[in-house]
């Protein structure tokens, strides 16, 4: 497969905190990679890093085998924050169309590719209505499209299911294999364990370092419990106490 | 193109909430209403009482304040005490309330010219008139205005560009600070959009805000208010457009360094209030020198200036261009320090 994304010895430091410690990462299209970690292990630094709007210390990244930040690649990305990063004076839908114009798309194309977005997330009903009336699972939902908005060839999604119920987070689930169906690379943040398994392959971050990476079968057959959550419980502990060794 | 996506989206959230409309239109036209009644409003007449029995020519006062005659001095301390006098004359003991200054000139002015019209009185008839020649103003021309214009109207143009000023900044402040905090700012990052032409995209959404609040404020002075002004409209208009843009660069520029709305208001002590002393609602000539210096260094110091040119002497853009360009090198300055702040969400 082509590879995506290539990160090579990432290093950042925020404050006196050295967040990302020499991270190298290899992700190819077709592929659902998650991040796993517990809180302030580096996750969203990592994610930020990739993306190219947080500047690294050290380290290199490259979108299909060019240098980022760069303008053009940039709308080839979508992007959904842990914050659901919408304007809630404005409606659903001017939310996605606006987005999409940002990403170069004529104004009927935009419109029609949001209209279709937000029958995907099961918002059209919705789709008129300023989104501060939005409860959080439509804001969700909502951000999730606008990550989708102009087709992008790679998604980054940080802890994109947090605040969801279990039906919604299904329908995310499928739009996710769609998309990977599609040739499209995701990368995903997430504490869930059960959706952790979902992922074709996980990271394990804890202090800015990669401390595990393979397939979620492979990960749980490295320990006696036989489950991930057992592996992150042991991280987050040893994390804490200074530890290196799962 | 992209800048216009960006001022486009600006102007439907802003035209969407009715609140913020209202405070951009109602706002000015409130605060411009109270200060000219305010100013309208001055002490003119002021009330004397003379204790019975003074030797005091009655008629002749009248004619400077209004008098009342209370029965002893007690009565006319007691009455001065409860604000109902400016002052009383007991004999040849002139006394005045003391505390207003601006008031206490009135009454002083009037004592001065009781004493002045008695000793006239006194004098022959023929030295009298020789006198009242002698008192005669002298015809004084206005090389800029008339007679007939009054304080508010030299006020006008420096409380247009405050209003516009302030107003600008706080909502162009908000707005960029809350596209921090959202996360939307890192959204926008996430495109091609380039960090000048989102804080350009904001110039120009806003553009079109500060263009309706000096349609608005101008309408208001010239046709309700009744404000003395050359009605030199489209540079009037390109003054405050640049005022305005001054204050969008100035007010997105500090929202950088603000992590919530509370912060930012901080700023308004640093950044607004010097502007609105500085702007020409003070006479700064007697000033001390370091005062004056210091208004320099803020852009409301020139486009004041401008718009009072403009208005009330009927200046031209050649005149003011100076002043437009200075504001200009303000807006850039600000402006490029934004992009490089923005540097903080990507590089490039």
């Amino acid at each position: 497969m082509t590879c995506k994304i290539e990160a090579v010895d990432l290093w950042k430091q925020l404050g006196a905190e050295q967040v990302l410690q020499g991270i190298d990462l290899r992700m190819d299209a077709g592929e659902i990679l998650g991040v796993l970690g517990p809180s302030g292990s580096g996750k969203t630094t990592l994610i930020k890093c990739l993306l190219g709007i947080l500047s690294l210390n050290k380290g290199s990244v490259k979108i299909n085998g060019t240098a980022i930040p760069n303008l053009k690649l940039m709308d080839n990305i979508g992007y959904m924050a842990q914050t659901d990063a919408l304007y809630e004076d404005l409606t659903g839908l001017q939310n996605l169309v606006f987005f999409a114009r940002l990403k170069g798309m004529k104004r009927k194309d935009a419109y029609a590719q949001a209209c279709s977005l937000m029958k995907m997330v099961e918002l059209s009903r919705d789709q008129e209505k300023k989104v501060v009336n939005y409860s959080g699972g439509m804001k969700r939902r909502l951000s999730l499209a606008t990550a989708l908005i102009g087709d992008p060839g790679i998604i980054v999604l940080d802890e994109p299911t947090v605040g969801i119920d279990p039906l919604l987070r299904d329908l995310f689930w499928q739009e996710f294999h769609r998309l990977k169906a599609c040739g499209k690379a995701i990368i995903m943040t997430t504490h869930v364990m059960d959706e952790a398994e979902k992922c074709d392959r996980l990271i394990l971050i804890r202090n800015g370092r990669i401390i595990r990476d393979g397939g979620p079968e492979q990960l749980k057959a490295e320990t006696a419990e036989g489950t991930l959550e057992a592996i992150f419980i042991r991280s987050a502990r040893q994390g804490r106490e200074g530890g290196e060794a799962v | 193109m992209k800048s216009l996506i960006i001022a486009g989206r600006l102007i439907r959230q802003i035209s969407g909430d009715k609140r913020t409309v209202g405070l951009m239109i109602v706002a000015p036209i409130l605060i411009i209403t109270i200060i000219y009644y305010m100013l309208a409003s001055g002490v003119s007449t002021i009330n004397l009482d003379i204790v019975e029995g003074s030797a005091v020519d009655h008629e002749l006062l009248e004619g400077m304040a209004a008098v009342r005659v209370v029965p002893d001095e007690e009565e006319a301390v007691a009455r001065l005490e409860a604000g109902l006098s400016d002052g009383y004359i007991y004999n040849d003991k002139y006394v005045v309330e003391g505390s207003n200054p601006g008031v206490s000139n009135l009454v002083r002015k009037v004592y001065a010219e009781y004493a002045m019209q008695e000793k006239l009185a006194a004098l022959p008839p023929q030295a009298a008139g020789a006198a009242e020649e002698l008192r005669a103003p002298l015809p004084v021309e206005a090389y800029y205005g008339g007679d007939d214009y009054e304080q508010f109207d030299f006020l006008a143009p420096s409380m247009m560009g405050l209003i516009i000023c302030f107003l600008i900044f706080i909502l162009s402040g908000i707005s960029f600070l809350r596209e921090r905090i959202s996360g939307t700012l890192e959204r926008l990052m996430v495109s091609s959009l380039r960090r000048g032409q989102l804080v350009v995209g904001y110039f120009l959404g806003f553009g079109v805000f500060a263009v309706l609040q000096t349609v608005v404020i101008q309408a208001f002075m010239i046709y309700v208010l009744q404000v003395h002004t050359y009605a030199n409209f489209f540079l009037i208009l390109l003054i405050n457009l640049t005022i305005a843009g001054t204050s969008l660069a100035l007010g997105t520029l500090l929202s950088a360094f603000a992590r919530n709305d509370f912060q930012l208001f901080q700023f308004i002590p640093l950044v607004i209030i010097p502007q609105a002393l500085f702007c020409g609602l003070i006479d700064m000539r007697e000033t001390p020198a370091v005062f004056q210096y210091l208004s320099q260094l803020f852009p409301l110091t020139y486009g004041a200036e401008a718009l009072r040119d403009v208005m009330l002497r009927g200046m031209g853009l050649g005149d003011v261009l100076p002043a437009l360009l200075i504001m200009l090198g303000f807006m850039l300055f600000f402006i490029a320090l934004n992009v490089r702040a923005l540097r903080k969400y990507r590089n490039i």
